[in-house]
């Protein structure tokens, strides 16, 4: 099997997701390159603070088998965010030791990585060298406590009720590639030569706690796009007496599909509900 | 006699594929000229002493003077008017539905000296059709024995391919005449991955367009543990196409419609046993006595169905109403040939049956019968063009 690198960042979430993260692909990769802004600046270049004895001490927990490499690097030179996000991605690449890359962000978290590393890549690895292999993200929107005291994750599902799988990211590709639009490269951002896969990635992207979110939206990597959305405007008002309301709200326009509407499924409950569906995925 | 040639030349489709070895071959035995629609593109990797020939054909100039013959190979065909009033015009026509567009049989009937068809199928529809049995010549397409020949020699290991498993191969594209949906169906019900097989696909994205095939087979091995099927969709050479063949035991090729297909022959040169439906046009060189021929039933379909790709938006069709007959390969009689050849315990009798097939259509053979086909439209007296 080919030996496979992975690579990924830590910017202002990693302290919540990065080591979960990790742990879901650890054992599955040879070598996991991170890489952190040396002057703490985001993409959008604002500072961030993240607590960084204790990331290094459960970063340490985890790897058992000596796989992260943790690479500073001045990530902010362009004002322009999305070129700080290739040029992050790109150079994190060239610090990989292995042909394959696999490119996953702190707050996404691989629900069948296991089947796909070792029943799908193998079918698709002749491929690589043309294609890039895309994952697909299931989109948890808020999390609200009731008045039961019980955590609900509303996630974003399909008019039946069943996890939306709507939307793909890239995800693996080969070391010759250039990122061009984030995890898009010169061979798949045009749109062509992508590969579907069975993975599915929790992306916890939208549901994080609200300040977290504001600090998320104003500096990922198309920032640009996010001023003229009300994403933001709307997440707020979402609860549990309101949340059936919401029909096709997706509002960025980024990629195709619409979001059909929001389930309501205990926290506690919400990969069990995922896992029981993921045949839908692909 | 002077003959222009108006074509492609420099591509891999199979027209242009025709049109080069027959012109480089004609040109030996008539004064040719050639009308290039196309320009040499190295991506198609064709031989450096073809191309010398076909630019050397290129850059020679008719003058004042207009050709005695015409001939015109091209999709969608050329109708303009030739210069001179005394030359003649054949075409060279394949078509692959029960029907042909309308505009094609009228413009035969009424504007050519001639239609070659490259079988005796294919001529039937152009006859049910209404066009005049006089005007309609079968010439078979050909393959190049130097190049397309039982010779292992030199076969090279390509694409992971392991020349020690039994390989079957599809040569096409994701047209719905083509098939290979009916194949892919089918793959992962004969054989999985602990079966010693490999189902190669060669596609042809650059000339046919880019699908999802690729997807669509990954899924299917993914989902169904089926056997290995290795996907392949870049340019090749002749000689890459026929290191291909002879890398593979069986060519299968379950199409639903037709005009030739001149791989099965290349392939069957090649050493590879045929499977492909009864009935259609490769009944002119693949015979019953291999029993490898997959059953059709006659399936109703609408031909101006986007999805069949037959017809543009406007054609009309011959024989009345958009509803036709497919012949439709039968996907569990695919299923019971391909086990059968697999696990036969004696494959060299199939090998011997391959052996015992005249395969006679060298472009060289099939150039002498486009040369009588020339000689015999130069003596007609020239049709009355209707303007």
């Amino acid at each position: 099997m080919t030996k496979k690198s992975a690579i990924s960042l830590i910017s202002y979430d990693a302290n919540r997701f990065l080591c979960d993260s990790i742990k879901r692909y650890y054992e599955y990769v040879d070598e996991i390159v991170l890489g952190i802004d040396k002057d703490r600046i985001t993409w959008s270049g604002n500072p961030f603070e993240i607590d960084e004895n204790s990331l290094w001490k459960d970063l340490s927990a985890i790897d058992g088998d000596s796989k992260i490499t943790i690479v500073e690097e001045d990530f902010h030179q362009s004002k322009i965010a999305i070129e700080n996000d290739n040029y992050e991605r790109n150079f994190l690449k060239q610090e990989c030791n292995h042909e394959l890359i696999v490119s996953i962000d702190a707050d996404e978290m691989l629900v069948n990585a296991k089947e796909f590393f070792y029943e799908y890549v193998p079918i698709v690895e002749p491929y690589i060298n043309k294609r890039d292999v895309s994952l697909i993200w299931s989109t948890p929107y808020k999390i609200i406590t009731d008045k039961e005291n019980v955590e609900i994750a509303l996630i974003i599902a399909n008019e039946d009720g069943t996890p939306f799988f709507g939307e793909n990211q890239g995800f693996m590709t080969s070391r010759d590639s250039t990122f061009t639009y984030a995890r898009w490269t010169d061979k798949s951002a045009s749109g062509d030569n992508r590969l579907m896969s069975p993975l599915v990635a929790l992306h916890w992207s939208l549901c994080r706690p609200q300040k977290e979110l504001e600090q998320k939206i104003k500096n990922i990597g198309h920032s640009d796009l996010v001023d003229k959305d009300p994403f933001y405007q709307l997440w707020q008002q979402v609860d549990l007496d309101n949340y059936k309301e919401m029909r096709n709200f997706k509002t960025s326009g980024l990629g195709g599909a619409q979001w059909p509407r929001l389930e309501a499924v205990p926290l506690a409950e919400l990969e069990n509900y995922i896992k029981n569906y993921i045949q839908k995925a692909y | 006699m002077k003959l222009e040639f108006i074509g492609k030349f420099y591509d891999n489709h199979s027209l242009t594929i025709i049109n080069r070895n027959i012109i480089t071959r004609l040109s030996k035995k008539f004064d040719v000229y050639i009308t290039a629609m196309d320009q040499y593109d190295p991506q198609y990797k064709i031989a450096t002493d073809t191309v010398k020939v076909l630019k050397k054909l290129e850059a020679k100039d008719l003058g004042e003077s207009s050709p005695d013959i015409q001939i015109r190979h091209t999709y969608p065909p050329v109708w303009n008017w030739p210069v001179g009033d005394k030359t003649k015009v054949i075409y060279i026509q394949p078509w692959e539905y029960p029907k042909v567009p309308f505009e094609w049989q009228y413009k035969f009937e009424t504007f050519a000296d001639g239609l070659i068809i490259p079988s005796n199928y294919i001529k039937q529809i152009f006859l049910d059709g209404g066009l005049s049995p006089s005007k309609a010549f079968v010439v078979p397409n050909g393959f190049d024995p130097k190049i397309f020949n039982k010779d292992k020699a030199d076969v090279k290991p390509i694409y992971g391919i392991k020349p020690n498993k039994f390989n079957f191969l599809f040569v096409g594209n994701s047209q719905w005449r083509k098939g290979l949906d009916i194949l892919i169906n089918i793959w992962h019900k004969c054989f999985k991955k602990y079966d010693n097989c490999t189902l190669i696909i060669k596609d042809n994205p650059s000339i046919y367009g880019k699908n999802n095939i690729l997807n669509e087979v990954i899924k299917m091995q993914y989902k169904t543990e089926s056997a290995e099927v290795i996907y392949i969709d870049d340019n090749l050479s002749d000689i890459e196409m026929a290191n291909l063949y002879k890398l593979s035991n069986v060519l299968v090729h379950p199409y639903r419609a037709e005009g030739f297909a001149m791989h099965v022959q290349e392939a069957m040169a090649c050493g590879c046993l045929p499977v492909v439906p009864g009935g259609g046009p490769t009944n002119d060189f693949v015979p019953d006595e291999i029993g490898l021929k997959i059953p059709v039933s006659q399936q109703n379909v609408g031909i101006s169905d986007p999805g069949i790709f037959a017809m543009k938006p406007g054609d009309a069709m011959t024989r009345m109403s958009t509803h036709t007959f497919i012949n439709e390969p039968s996907g569990q009689h695919l299923e019971q040939v391909l086990k059968y050849v697999y696990h036969h315990h004696n494959k060299q009798d199939l090998y011997a049956k391959l052996d015992e097939i005249p395969m006679k259509n060298t472009w060289d053979h099939v150039t002498d019968m486009y040369e009588g086909v020339i000689n015999e439209i130069g003596k007609r007296k020239s049709i009355t063009r209707i303007r």
